[in-house]
């Protein structure tokens, strides 16, 4: 089977003429890049090899130390008082309790351990692919410590030295009791669990709290904003703009940059921009804590940040975000207000919102307050002029005719 | 596990029905049946089941009624013990599925390993699970077994992982899903002691020698896991099946063939269609045969189902089908059509409906051929040899599971493969079937491979994958910026998921997407592989669902979609294509006289200039359409033959005449060739023209012998300084998969095969059988168009 004889020459010009490019009179002994091209239509990139990344500079460039040949870190430590925007990172622990505490869902694993073991985390990658073949190539941790904040950063410099880098941040992640990412869930955990288990490591994030501030912004601001991208949350929530950030989109072309050229300048920008992205993720925290409790007060979806607050058996919480200012309130979420309103016992003000919404004919609204008058008022006539309105159906059938038949009793009796 | 299910629901016909349909074939139409064989019934061997067997998986056979072992389930059960790579393969129904089941299971119960099951379908995969499911219940054994394939839902897929004894899954899952992302399934592989590989004998050409690289790639995974599993293979019977699994996973295999398995009788027949037009030699259509025989089969009772070779021939086959039993829409249908391009839904519905004996007669392609569980059948009605023996004898073997009789009948078409079988059924008969053959390191398969595995483990200096020079390769693949070196180790650097680009069902790439548009529907109807796509989804096309005709309104070629309208068309479409050749490189020069054979590499161009409309039933052709499409562009593998001008001119001063001497020589090797490679048509093309890419030869909407020029301007041949026509036989797949190199070995047998061919041949002047279909009136001509071709293989055989 083999074709010894076929498709001599060396492996490029092999693999072009099976690219299918037009064909040309073949070398006596081609390359193997040649061989390909031959098979194959489309061109080879040729990368230059130039250029000897050089850690030294890249190490005071950053302001970083060398841990071990190909692993950089750089530390910085943030006042207590340090601002983020419009945010003072002192508010930080406070919200972030809040939003961590009670039936907040995004959590997994064990209980969320004391406040020292709370870390936001942010990852760089080589690419969003995923798989084995995608590395993280820098992990930033900011952690609160006695006097104000800690902010480090790792870098893999060398791909030779994975294992020293991971040596380092599995150090740096023991003992974590909560971590706090945004679109970590999915991304950055499942990447370092897949790093970790390549290197023949455990996952020192298995079983750890997780809470991922994305699936937060998601619920109140999907409805309201064009995208939940940390760059949009950072403008709407914290009054923060980056100047001269580079893009996360670039970080994997500045990391190969380094890798085959030895440039400098890009890492340092993809240093900058995490270090950005964990300290909004921090600041996020508080803004969010007043969205959860007071949604209209940063112009979130209320009646989504109620659902929220009822899907997690919270209904005074949904209640107390709700009951502020009914009239602003879109149908669904009056129609939800309402409801708690029955479930606290609250007649009039549910029966006052039920009764704008029926002017609509809004079918929930008319069922509801049908079963008002059925069941509350005992009075089946005007419980009966209300389901005469439902929309056309079975169920408006079956509940027109049980009320005629009250009513016809009702009349049948002597007076 | 075959011999322990109970028929449901299938109401069987008498078993002397098919005796009785055997015995009125042959008084009827003796002359149309020119081989006869009978296998006649087998009884079982047993064995004991094994000492060692986990008690409660004894229990759990002896709850579904085993109490013992066919001998070829016990035979494969000792060379699992022993450790060893095995293959089963043994007859369809033989109970295959047990001799993989016992030892896994057991291993599963005593020692908590792990399995992979790989099915080349989904479909397969998850009949698979129902198998294992009933078994596991019987005694609840507490094996969990799940599929995974691309419908396995997001949240059920961290349990498959986990928690899964068994997964079934196929190669192209395999491929794209697990390997890159192994680590999620490290607890899986750190346990995985087999893997199980049905269907073997699907595992050939290109898609083989992609599998036998995802196996490399798996080896190497299990390796950093510590793990070295053995590989179970079954397969449908072959020449064959230990070759082709220790080519899949370069380790020695042994093979269990014999079966053990009880058997009832069976009849084949071959049958060669009338000579209706003794002048043309033309014979009735294989169609018209195959619906008469499958009409009287269905007549008779019997379960009949038809394999037809290409999705076209289904459906027209269908139609017809259904013009006679399906009048009545009111009643559910008796015949029902099955192929690939059907949605899934689709064909799940068409299966279940034929176990429950709905269906009297079924229509397939190959996509029957696999082990999908269609119930019990009677009959098999072939229309044309399938290409090879394997899948002859495989289709024949739907009909008769079980103890019951039945009849198998290969209705030879016009093809000179069909014909030259039918007047040679001892070859048939005697041949041991084909061997199946794979290319592992077909270069650009390797290449993709390679790429694959570094992005799941880096390379190190010294390590091997496949025969190339793997440092090569792999610097190769850092210069284009995938892979950097550093510290011995070749690293996965760039920002993308190789594993998606590949495909292992093709060397192309990009399957193409039916879309109806009917009434402003968007409905996705069928799916059509890249290679198909240009000769049956340009726009004009009647393409057919279920014998439903669509036309094709427009064709979106870099969107990969095409947008059909349900249509009232009664007539359905046929392409017409023109092949260009250009020699790049000779590898091998042999003289045989004023002749050379020759091999080495082409460059090709595929044009679809326009399509054929042919009415349905009189077959007329009805019109013409143009077809606009960009040309398809194959640098591959290739033998041709080529005599000295001189010679050829002495012989054919007639240039027309050459050029048909050459088309119909080029028309009886291509035949030939197919059968002596064990290949099917398909795998190989043909063409005739100056190996300069400057002129090629093709046959007119006259039929007569033409030449074309590069933009397929006619040329005269006359006008030409230099007239040297040239034979090509090529490898139809980019980069070749290793066919053209034994062609090339056997030239001088080729053309004498080709030569007997045409000269056995009982036509006067040319027919559809030998050279291709010939013009009335030409065997008055001077030189017929088959003296022509007898003259040229005459010249190429050194005569």
């Amino acid at each position: 089977m083999e074709t010894k004889g076929g498709l001599r020459g060396g492996l490029k010009e092999r693999l072009g003429r099976l690219k299918g490019g037009a064909p040309s009179a073949p070398e006596a002994s081609a390359s193997f890049a040649a061989r390909v091209q031959r098979l194959r239509r489309g061109t080879g990139r040729v990368a230059a090899h130039g250029g000897s990344p050089d850690e030294q500079a890249l190490a005071e460039a950053l302001g970083a130390e060398r841990l071990a040949p190909g692993v950089l870190r750089r530390e910085e430590r943030l006042a207590l008082s340090e601002r983020h925007g419009a945010v003072a990172l002192a508010e930080v622990p406070g919200a972030l309790a809040e939003l961590a505490e009670g039936p907040a869902v995004e959590r997994v694993g064990d209980p969320v351990g004391d406040r020292d073991g709370w870390i936001f985390l942010d990852t760089e990658t080589s690419g969003l692919a995923g798989g084995t073949g995608t590395w993280i190539f820098q992990l930033g941790v900011l952690r609160p410590v006695a006097d104000g904040w800690c902010l480090r950063q790792y870098l893999l410099a060398r791909l030779d030295a994975e294992a020293a880098f991971i040596e380092a941040i599995a150090v740096e992640l023991g003992g974590a009791g909560l971590v706090i990412t945004y679109n970590g869930r999915s991304f950055d955990a499942p990447l370092l669990a897949t790093r970790f288990r390549l290197a023949g490591r455990g996952d020192p994030l298995a079983g750890v709290a997780h809470l991922d501030l994305l699936a937060r912004v998601r619920r109140a601001f999907a409805p309201v904003w064009p995208d939940c991208r940390l760059a949009s949350a950072e403008e709407q929530l914290l009054g923060f703009r980056r100047a001269g950030d580079l893009p996360g989109a670039a970080a994997p072309q500045a990391w190969l940059d380094w890798l085959r050229h030895g440039r400098i300048a890009p890492l340092a920008a993809v240093a900058r921009h995490n270090r950005w992205d964990l300290l909004s993720l921090a600041a996020l925290a508080v803004p969010l804590a007043v969205t959860y409790r007071d949604p209209s007060a940063t112009g979130a979806a209320v009646e989504a940040v109620a659902a929220y607050h009822l899907a997690r058996g919270a209904p005074e919480l949904a209640y107390a975000v709700l009951a502020g200012y009914p009239s602003r309130l879109a149908p669904p979420a009056r129609l939800l207000l309402a409801d708690l309103h029955r479930r606290r016992g609250e007649w009039e003000a549910a029966c006052r919102l039920w009764g704008e919404l029926v002017e609509r004919d809004e079918p929930a609204a008319l069922e509801a307050l049908a079963k008002y008058h059925e069941h509350r008022r005992r009075d089946p006539a005007q419980a009966l002029a209300l389901a005469r309105r439902l929309p056309p159906g079975a169920a408006r059938e079956r509940r027109c005719a049980r009320l005629a038949a009250k009513l016809g009793r009702g009349s049948a009796m002597p007076p | 596990m075959a011999q322990t299910i109970p028929l449901q629901g299938v109401t069987a016909a008498r078993p002397e029905a098919v005796e009785r349909m055997v015995a009125r074939l042959e008084q009827r139409y003796p002359g149309r049946i020119t081989g006869r064989l009978v296998r006649p019934a087998t009884a079982a061997q047993y064995r004991p089941l094994p000492p060692g067997l986990h008690p409660g998986l004894a229990q759990a056979l002896a709850a579904r009624g085993v109490e013992r072992l066919y001998s070829h389930q016990r035979a494969a059960w000792d060379r699992v013990a022993e450790g060893r790579h095995l293959v089963i393969a043994t007859p369809t129904a033989s109970g295959k599925t047990l001799c993989y089941n016992l030892p896994v299971l057991d291993a599963v119960l005593t020692r908590g390993v792990k399995a992979l099951y790989l099915f080349p379908t989904k479909a397969l995969a998850q009949d698979q699970v129902a198998e294992l499911n009933a078994l596991n219940q019987a005694a609840t054994l507490g094996v969990k077994a799940f599929t995974f394939d691309g419908d396995t839902p997001g949240d059920a897929r961290q349990a498959v992982r986990t928690r899964g004894d068994i997964v079934v899954s196929n190669p192209d899952m395999l491929h794209q899903a697990i390997l890159p992302h192994h680590t999620k399934w490290a607890q899986f592989f750190e346990g995985l002691a087999f893997v199980v590989v049905d269907e073997l004998h699907s595992y050939r050409g290109v898609f083989g020698s992609h599998v036998a690289n995802v196996f490399r790639r798996l080896r190497r995974i299990c390796r950093f896991y510590g793990v070295a599993p053995q590989f179970l293979f079954a397969s449908a019977t072959i020449g064959n099946p230990a070759a082709l699994a220790e080519g899949l996973i370069g380790a020695p295999v042994a093979a269990v063939n014999e079966s053990g398995a009880p058997a009832g009788d069976r009849h084949l027949l071959l049958w060669n269609p009338p000579v209706i037009n003794p002048d043309l030699g033309l014979r009735a259509s294989a169609r018209s045969q195959t619906t008469r025989l499958a009409r009287l089969a269905a007549k008779s009772g019997l379960k009949t189902i038809v394999f037809a070779r290409s999705r076209l021939m289904v459906e027209v086959i269908t139609k017809y089908l259904k013009d006679v039993f399906d009048r009545d829409p009111r009643r559910p249908p008796r015949v029902l059509a099955y192929r690939g391009g059907y949605l899934p839904s689709e064909r799940r519905a068409a299966e279940k409906a034929m176990r429950a004996g709905r269906v009297d007669l079924v229509v397939s392609t190959s996509a029957l051929e696999l082990g999908v569980d269609i119930g019990a059948l009677d009959v098999a009605v072939l229309n044309g040899y399938p290409g090879t023996v394997a899948a002859t004898w495989q289709r024949l073997g739907r009909a008769g599971r079980r103890l019951r009789p039945s009849l198998g009948v290969l209705v030879a078409t016009s093809d000179p493969l069909d014909q030259y079988l039918v007047r040679h059924p001892e070859f048939f008969f005697d041949a041991s079937p084909e061997q199946a053959r794979i290319h592992p390191d077909q270069l650009l398969i390797l290449l993709d491979h390679v790429r694959c595995a570094a992005f799941e483990l880096p390379f190190q200096d010294g390590e091997s994958f496949g025969g190339e020079d793997l440092i090569e390769m792999l610097g190769y693949l850092r210069d284009e910026g995938l892979l950097q070196h550093q510290g011995g180790r070749w690293y996965w650097i760039a920002d993308s998921y190789p594993a998606q680009a590949v495909s292992l069902r093709s060397v192309a790439e990009g399957n193409f997407v039916v879309v109806e548009i009917t009434d402003g529907a968007s409905r996705i109807l069928a799916e059509v592989d890249y290679t198909a796509a240009p000769g049956t989804l340009y726009e004009g096309a009647i393409y057919m669902v279920q014998s439903r005709p669509y036309q094709v309104e427009r064709l979106d070629w870099v969107g990969r979609k095409a947008y059909v309208r349900a249509t009232r068309a009664d007539y359905y479409t046929d392409a017409i294509d023109y092949t260009r050749l250009k020699i790049l490189d000779r590898f091998d020069l042999r003289p045989e006289g004023l002749a050379a054979a020759a091999h080495g590499e082409v460059h090709l161009v595929r044009r679809y200039p326009g399509y054929k409309k042919i009415r349905y039933y009189s077959h007329d052709n009805v019109g013409y359409g143009n077809i606009n499409l960009p040309d398809q562009e194959l640098h591959t593998t290739a033998v041709w033959w080529q005599a000295r001008p001189d010679a050829l001119e002495g012989l054919l001063p007639d240039r027309q005449q050459a050029i048909e001497g050459f088309l119909g020589a080029a028309y009886a090797l291509h035949h030939v060739a197919v059968l002596r490679a064990m290949a099917e048509l398909r795998d190989l093309g043909r063409a005739v023209g100056d190996g300069q890419g400057t002129w090629f030869a093709t046959l007119g909407a006259d039929g007569r012998g033409q030449l074309r020029g590069a933009e397929n301007e006619p040329v005269a041949a006359g006008d030409l300084t230099g007239f040297e026509p040239t034979l090509f036989l090529y490898d139809n797949y980019p980069g070749g998969v290793g066919l053209s190199a034994p062609l090339f070995d056997e030239a001088a047998l080729l053309v004498r095969d080709a030569l007997d061919l045409v000269a056995a041949c009982p036509c006067p002047a040319g027919c559809p059988a030998c050279v291709g279909p010939v013009l009335p009136g030409d065997e008055v001509r001077a030189v017929t168009p088959k003296a022509a071709a007898q003259a040229v293989l005459g010249l190429l055989h050194g005569d």
